[in-house]
């Protein structure tokens, strides 16, 4: 039933500066029933020593008030750890769903997954200062 | 042979009380004393009684030997087949009985005996026969009752009831003597009497089902006691048999023809019980020690084959373990270490409700869990049976990458067992032996198979558990379902110039919907739409949180931003760090014409006007709870609209947009707006009939299962049109900062 998961990759951002970005690739809906899996997905990459996260959503069909209280749960963490999680590559619906949350002001979301790792090149950014992907 | 049992019931009536047994004993001694009185008595006159009377006071001697049996059966109650003490007791018994006998044997000197009429030549021979009588009797039925235990240790029918036989048969071979003075010789027919007593011994002197369970240590000390047992039957009935009276005065000589023993002298029958008892149990130990012989080799395989048995008992208390999950996991992991087949055994389980797919040693018998996970690496060893689904012996376990033991762990051959318990959980049963090569075939079969039942054990106790949870489950959802809906208006307000509907629909599980109306201060009347983050028990109270927050302060903000600013500060440090609330805060002010609301995160405001055109109207707003006071209002945007007559607004959670078709395509906010649009002119309950009946159309065939929860509220303004409401088409609203003095929050 559940058809949501979570894929790993390692990169380097293209300054080369500081430790690999951890990347997760979602697929399909993030909703009440599978945020767990992402969430010990983002756990795992916390436990592996990553603090710099991009999630990267082409696939990432639909996400839920529960999917989106994970990215909740995990910005402070990580944020406090020195990292930052950055949300890259949504597809317009569900960037919607992020919009009208008003995420674009808490979250660095990006339109490509190469952004974003050209973000954690830079120096660090306030989130309100990301031009945003703004589909509607 | 009915007449045994029914002699057995009769026994059980006449010794059934205390009081009844020592009126027997007293009976008894009287019939003792009694016949050592008339021997006695005859021995004064010297001449011998007539046969009759010799039978007689035989025939007594008999009763009085069935009586003693009986007392000694009802005073040691019968006690379970203990091997040593069953060979004990009757040891210790014949063994002093032999001593005092030769003791004894010289008291009764040349003389005593009268070869003519084989007679006691005086009182004081009578009184040693009869004490030499008592002891033997004794000892006999001593000797008989401690050892039928053993005859009797697997209880058939078949065996007590020759047991029976055998008693009955030393009665008749016994009688056959009554008339038969000590010396005379029996005859042929008297002889053949005593023949069924020695087929019924050997009959049962191979009822040795005792034998087999033995461990090696108690078989040893068991032939120890058999051989012990043996030789003092022997002297005992050499003794009787050579005799204490050896040499008899006949007239001026001896007595040579046949030598007799003492008790003869009390009765003859009773000499003949006796030697019958003690021939008996001089058979049945003889058997007994062959049998321990022959058995002591088997005993290993012996106690393996009994811990299978023991293995597959422990099947049929698994299933009543479902219950209890823990008290399985015990009882599997202890299964082969208490059927003897392993020496020590661990049970590994991935359990996905612990959010670990790697198995872990839940139970461990013979060792502590950590110790199991460090002699071996249980997750690939439980990893390599789980997929090929065959156990895994490791026959040389130290030779094995996986295992980690070195050569002082005792770990010498391995047996993994695959438990595929079905669904997620599985996990495999570990056995272990000191030795290399400690596991034989039959171990291998008798541990599978019991795995087999372990892992079905195991599922139904996880599926049980899953029942039971769903059904708290159930329940907790029940409550929050009431407690939601209690938190709904039941009453609408009614304003002059405003109509009003709602609607809320529920899906299976408790959402987070909320919805108020209420009447404000000079007319005004407040509308709010929230969805709270997650569902169940949580997203209740957070509704019911909401609630209080909204009908406290509603009445008290100044504007819809500065409400949700209040609410998102009450709530902020009760919302759990991923909760959050998505709101809309709307307030129609009837006297100066307009619409004014906030939008916390939540979905756009939908507005048609009457001349057909509509709007999405999404001012800008974080959800509550999601960021700290600054943020928040610094991110929170108010939009004003100057009523027209006819404008209608559609607020509504997010399960009015994101119900989906059966091809999977959500009905979205163009759809809704359109829909809304489209039946502008009818009135508000009419309007949110036809937006439902659209929306629950479009979904029709899809899976209901994927429906959320969904609330609406739907306001149409028939009033008249405000002051400043633009008719030219531009967008009829504005939109402003809620709190435009503030600066940027510096973060």
């Amino acid at each position: 039933m559940s058809n949501f998961s979570v894929t790993f990759r390692h990169r380097d951002d293209p300054a080369g500066a500081g430790a690999p970005v951890c990347v997760l690739d979602l697929h399909g809906e993030l909703d009440a029933h599978t945020a767990g899996e992402f969430e010990a997905a983002l756990q795992k990459c916390l436990d592996e020593g990553h603090t710099r996260l991009v999630v990267h959503g082409p696939a990432l069909d639909y996400v839920s008030s529960a999917g989106l209280g994970v990215f909740m749960a995990f910005l402070e963490p990580i944020r406090q750890g020195g990292g930052d999680l950055k949300i890259a590559a949504l597809q317009p619906r569900v960037f919607n769903v992020f919009d009208l949350l008003g995420f674009p002001m808490l979250f660095d979301i990006v339109e490509t997954e190469d952004a974003a790792l050209a973000r954690f090149g830079a120096s660090e950014q306030a989130p309100d200062d990301a031009p945003v992907a703004s589909p509607s | 042979m009915p007449f045994l049992p029914s002699l057995d019931r009769s026994l059980d009536v006449l010794l059934g009380t205390r009081a009844r047994r020592v009126a027997a004993g007293v009976v008894l001694a009287v019939l003792v004393v009694g016949i050592a009185v008339v021997r006695g008595t005859y021995a004064l006159i010297g001449t011998p009684p007539a046969a009759i009377t010799h039978a007689l006071l035989n025939g007594v001697a008999v009763l009085a030997a069935a009586l003693t049996y009986a007392l000694l059966d009802l005073a040691f109650a019968r006690r379970p087949a203990e091997p040593l003490r069953a060979l004990w007791t009757p040891f210790l018994l014949v063994t002093g009985l032999v001593l005092l006998s030769e003791g004894m044997r010289a008291t009764i000197g040349p003389g005593s005996v009268n070869a003519l009429t084989g007679m006691a030549t005086g009182p004081r021979t009578v009184a040693l026969a009869t004490a030499f009588a008592a002891a033997d009797a004794l000892v006999g039925a001593a000797l008989l009752l401690s050892l039928r235990p053993l005859v009797l240790a697997r209880r058939t029918r078949r065996t007590l009831a020759l047991w029976r036989w055998l008693l009955g048969a030393m009665a008749v071979g016994a009688t056959a003597d009554l008339a038969l003075r000590p010396f005379d010789s029996p005859t042929v027919v008297q002889s053949a009497l005593v023949a069924p007593f020695f087929l019924l011994a050997i009959v049962l002197a191979f009822r040795l089902a005792w034998i087999a369970p033995l461990t090696f240590r108690h078989k040893l000390g068991t032939c120890a006691l058999c051989i012990g047992l043996i030789v003092a039957l022997a002297l005992a009935l050499q003794q009787r048999s050579s005799g204490a009276a050896a040499a008899l005065i006949v007239g001026g000589g001896v007595f040579e023809e046949s030598e007799l023993a003492v008790v003869t002298l009390f009765s003859r029958p009773l000499y003949d019980l006796v030697m019958m008892a003690f021939a008996f149990g001089l058979i049945y130990a003889v058997t007994a020690l062959l049998s321990l012989l022959f058995h002591l080799p088997t005993t290993e395989a012996y106690a393996r084959r009994s811990g299978e048995i023991r293995a597959f008992r422990a099947l049929a208390e698994l299933s009543g373990q479902v219950l209890d999950r823990d008290r399985l996991v015990s009882t599997v992991a202890e299964a082969p270490v208490a059927a003897g087949i392993a020496e020590t055994a661990w049970l590994a389980l991935a359990d996905p409700r612990s959010g670990s797919l790697r198995p872990a040693v839940v139970a461990a018998k013979g060792l502590a869990p950590a110790d199991a996970e460090r002699l071996v690496d249980v997750p690939a060893l439980a990893g390599a049976v789980a997929s090929q689904g065959t156990p895994l012996l490791l026959p040389h376990a130290a030779a094995d990458h996986r295992v980690r033991a070195r050569p002082g762990d005792g770990l010498g051959s391995l047996l993994v067992l695959p438990l595929q318990a079905g669904g997620h959980e599985h996990g495999a049963l570990f056995a272990t032996r000191r030795h290399a090569q400690g596991f034989e075939e039959d171990d291998v079969g008798a541990l599978a198979t019991f795995a087999g039942q372990a892992a079905l054990a195991l599922q139904s106790a996880s599926l049980f558990a899953q029942a039971l949870e769903q059904e708290r489950l159930a329940r907790e959802l029940a409550l929050a379902r009431e407690v939601q809906q209690r938190l709904l208006p039941q009453h609408l307000p009614t304003v002059p110039g405003i109509e009003l509907a709602v609607a809320e629909e529920s899906s299976q599980e408790v959402g987070g919907d909320y919805y108020d109306v209420v009447a404000l201060p000079d007319g005004r009347l407040g509308v709010l739409v929230a969805d709270v983050s997650g569902k169940g028990t949580a997203a209740a109270f957070y509704m019911a949180e909401l609630k209080g927050i909204f009908q406290a302060l509603a009445a008290l903000a100044p504007s819809p931003g500065d409400f949700l600013a209040r609410a998102n500060e009450a709530l902020r440090p009760s919302l759990g760090r991923r909760a959050f609330i998505s709101a809309v805060y709307g307030v129609l002010d009837p006297k100066r014409g307009t619409f004014t609301f906030a939008r916390a995160g939540h979905c756009p405001v939908v507005m048609a006007r009457a001349d057909g055109q509509c709007w999405l109207l999404r001012a800008d707003g974080l959800g509550l709870g999601l960021a700290s006071g600054p943020l928040f209002r610094h991110a929170l945007a108010e939009q004003e609209v100057a009523l027209a007559p006819g404008d209608v607004f559609a607020l509504y959670t997010d399960g009015l947009v994101e119900r989906r078709s059966a091809a999977g395509e959500e009905f979205g906010y163009e759809r809704l707006a359109e829909v809304v649009c489209a039946h502008r002119e009818r009135p508000a309950p009419e309007l949110l009939a036809h937006l439902l009946a659209a929306q629950r159309g479009f979904a029709e065939g899809a899976e209901a299962a994927a429906r959320d929860d969904l609330s609406v509220v739907v306001l149409r303004w028939t009033g008249p049109a405000a002051p400043s409401a633009s008719t030219d088409g531009a967008a009829p609203y504005v939109i402003r900062p809620a709190f435009a003095d503030e600066p940027l929050p510096v973060s």
